[in-house]
């Protein structure tokens, strides 16, 4: 055995030219393979993991990804809001553990600004049943108190203690300024890997008290501008006189008990009083995730597409040298290897150049991954874990090698059976 | 040492016989010059005996052993253990070294690696001391891969490979027609050499009937039978 791998190693290097083109096919396509599968498990998870523990979303009357999308997600913002009476309805009733209203709609420089209350802090999961972390300070949200997802902390450049300002409306647009209502930073979570990093929070009281004041029934942007002047000296003290908001753009439920969950959402949905809304995140979660998926779908299938090449331009180099070798085979076997020795040793080489080639593969792709995880999080958002294989990636990495091993079994015993058969008459 | 009867041959069926042998019999340590026409079943013949081929009919016994009624595992081993082979031209595996290539053999068979030891030389003492004997020596020129060496030396180099670990039966199928005149008259003299020394059987194939006085034993293969030219009587079995 040790006879035949010292041969397979030095034929290797011989041959190292060709097989050195295999070898980088063979790499590059493992590395697409096992990086488009880590990206895309990666995507899922923060993606599925970004809600865990609320048992139903309530907004206006809507399709249930929008609804989902605008109150975890703060992609688009819903077109009907939420009356305050009816938070209140059903936040009161006796099955309901906790809630946590929900007001979207403003942003600040690219990040939405979130109003709601301590229930957040105290409620919101994700994950496997996380809980959020403060980093620095503390999650407080009173007044003109604010928390700042780690994202949106470390991108602005804010720490606990600075003060800023909130702009009405989604993105980077800030048409309307609230400049005299200064927020003051008090406190920054941990990252979480989920939207939750690129949001600020404030109290939704303030954030109503805010647009109350400036979208009055006599709304007039220039009026606006002057009062914004005239109340530059006493912009902190609204907090005394501050009412429950009108409307809030969703909620947020856990119930007590999950027996009661299917009800309490039927009784939401038919609610007359205003039309509602009830999603479990959990569903719609996988309904939007099914949406993605043929994409992701895709992306597997041309990766395997493009291994399936890369295997057969390695079979293809295997099999043309194959016939070069006839006489190097006669010459073994004349020297004493048997069909067995020369077997093993197509194999080996072929088999060889597959393992070497998936070796290099993930160590590139862990190289790429180290290089680029901070390009990654920063531009997409996204945590890549640069852990161990997952079960999908060892799935994948198993059939690799099945496939490596049929790919060198063919020549090996095309080989064999020739070196039963080939005299050893040398061609001239 | 060689013993063959009523061995008929063909490659396809169909064909009319190629060899049609009714009896050949070589003796241990005998020298035999093999000629025959291009094409006349030399080689083929060669491919029986080792036991690559086998043939439908008749028998072909090398060292009692019937070759052609062994396993084609029992007749890989048999082949290592037994036989040292040299070809017309590249001989030598172009990935091994000069040295690795002649220790090839005892990488396959313990019987002959064995051999050597039984002598108390070191196997790479053995293949250095059979390169020396052939001209070619210095570690510059044994670490050198094969491919790098004239013909000349790669011929030298396949029969140290053929003779290391004194195989019986050395089997050598035109081995000079790619050599110059005065490296074939060397290269037969060098073989003829180490071959007597070990009491080892040749099996010598050339149409070069120059050569046919180095040998006790002069056969041609004829219309697929042999006839016998020359035989000298060595003492042996
Ligand atoms: N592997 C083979 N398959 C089929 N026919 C072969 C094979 N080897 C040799 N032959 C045929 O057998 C005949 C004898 O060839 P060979 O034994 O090489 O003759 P020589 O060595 O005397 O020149 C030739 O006609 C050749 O075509
Ligand atoms: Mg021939």
């Amino acid at each position: 055995m040790s006879v035949l791998i010292k041969l397979a190693f030095k034929s290797i290097r011989y041959r190292k030219a060709t097989l050195i083109l295999s070898l980088i096919s063979v790499s590059l396509s493992v590395v697409l393979l096992l990086g488009v599968e880590r990206l895309r498990s990666t995507i899922e998870e923060s993606f599925t993991s970004s809600i865990s523990g609320t048992d139903l979303i309530v907004g206006a009357r809507s399709g249930n990804v929008p609804l989902l999308l605008s109150s975890i997600f703060h992609i688009g913002y819903p077109s009907q809001n939420v009356s305050w009476e009816t938070y209140e309805y059903f936040s009161t009733r006796q099955d309901v553990k906790w809630s946590i209203p929900i007001s979207i709609g403003d942003s600040h420089k690219g990040f939405s600004v979130v109003g709601t209350t301590e229930q957040f802090f105290e409620h919101y999961e994700y994950g496997g049943k996380l809980n959020l972390q403060v980093n620095r300070g503390e999650a407080c949200v009173h007044g003109y108190e604010c928390v700042l997802g780690a994202k949106a902390a470390k991108d602005l450049g804010y720490t606990v203690g600075d003060n800023m300002v909130v702009t009405h409306g989604m993105g980077h647009d800030e048409f309307v300024r609230h400049e005299d209502e200064p927020f003051k930073v008090a406190g920054i979570l941990e990252t979480t890997g989920t939207p939750v990093d690129q949001s600020i929070f404030v109290s939704i009281y303030t954030l109503d008290a805010i647009h109350s004041h400036f979208y009055s029934n006599s709304h007039d942007v220039f009026n606006d501008l002057d009062r914004m002047h005239n109340h530059a000296g006493h912009a902190h003290h609204h907090e005394t006189q501050l009412q429950n908001p009108k409307a809030l753009s969703s909620f947020l439920l856990g119930v007590k008990s999950k027996s009661s969950l299917l009800s309490l959402q039927r009784t939401i949905n038919e609610y007359t009083n205003e039309p509602l809304t009830a999603i479990m995140p959990v569903i719609t979660l996988l309904e939007l995730w099914e949406i993605v998926k043929p994409i992701e779908q895709t992306l597997i299938i041309i990766s395997i597409l493009v291994l399936i090449i890369a295997m057969a331009g390695v079979f293809t180099t295997i099999m043309i040298s194959l016939s070069d070798r006839i006489r190097e085979i006669s010459i073994l076997r004349s020297a004493g290897a048997k069909s067995q020795h020369i077997f093993g040793l197509i194999l080996l080489e072929s088999f060889g150049i597959i393992c070497l080639g998936i070796i290099t593969g993930i160590s590139l792709l862990y190289a790429g991954l180290y290089l680029f995880k901070p390009i990654l999080t920063k531009q997409l958002g996204v945590l890549i874990s640069i852990g161990w294989f997952s079960l999908n990636e060892i799935f994948l990495l198993m059939l690799l090698l099945l496939l490596g091993g049929i790919i060198g079994l063919i020549p090996a015993y095309k080989s064999y059976k020739n070196s039963m058969a080939v005299s050893l008459v040398v061609k001239k | 040492m060689v013993e063959i009867k009523d061995l008929s041959y063909k490659w396809k069926d169909g064909d009319k016989e190629l060899l049609n042998i009714d009896y050949l019999h070589i003796t241990r340590g005998e020298r035999v010059f093999l000629k025959g026409s291009s094409g006349s079943g030399k080689s083929t013949l060669l491919n029986l005996l080792s036991g690559m081929i086998v043939p439908k009919n008749g028998t072909i016994k090398v060292l009692d052993q019937t070759i052609n009624a062994l396993k084609p595992s029992h007749r890989d081993v048999f082949r290592a253990n037994h036989m040292g082979y040299i070809f017309q031209t590249f001989n030598l595996v172009p990935y091994l070294s000069v040295l690795d290539n002649v220790m090839l053999p005892i990488q396959f068979s313990n019987e002959r690696l064995q051999r050597i030891k039984n002598t108390g030389i070191e196997p790479e003492e053995e293949a250095k001391r059979l390169l020396q004997v052939v001209g070619l020596e210095g570690s510059d020129l044994l670490n050198k891969s094969a491919t790098e060496l004239s013909v000349g030396q790669q011929q030298r180099v396949a029969a140290c490979r053929a003779l290391l670990g004194s195989p019986e039966l050395i089997i050598a199928d035109e081995p000079t027609s790619s050599l110059d005149e005065d490296a074939q008259e060397a290269f037969i003299n060098l073989l003829l050499k180490e071959c007597t020394r070990k009491q080892t059987t040749l099996l010598f194939v050339s149409h070069d009937i120059r050569f046919t006085k180095y040998f006790t034993k002069v056969i041609e293969l004829k219309n697929g039978s042999i006839k016998e030219l020359l035989t000298t009587n060595i003492g042996g079995q």
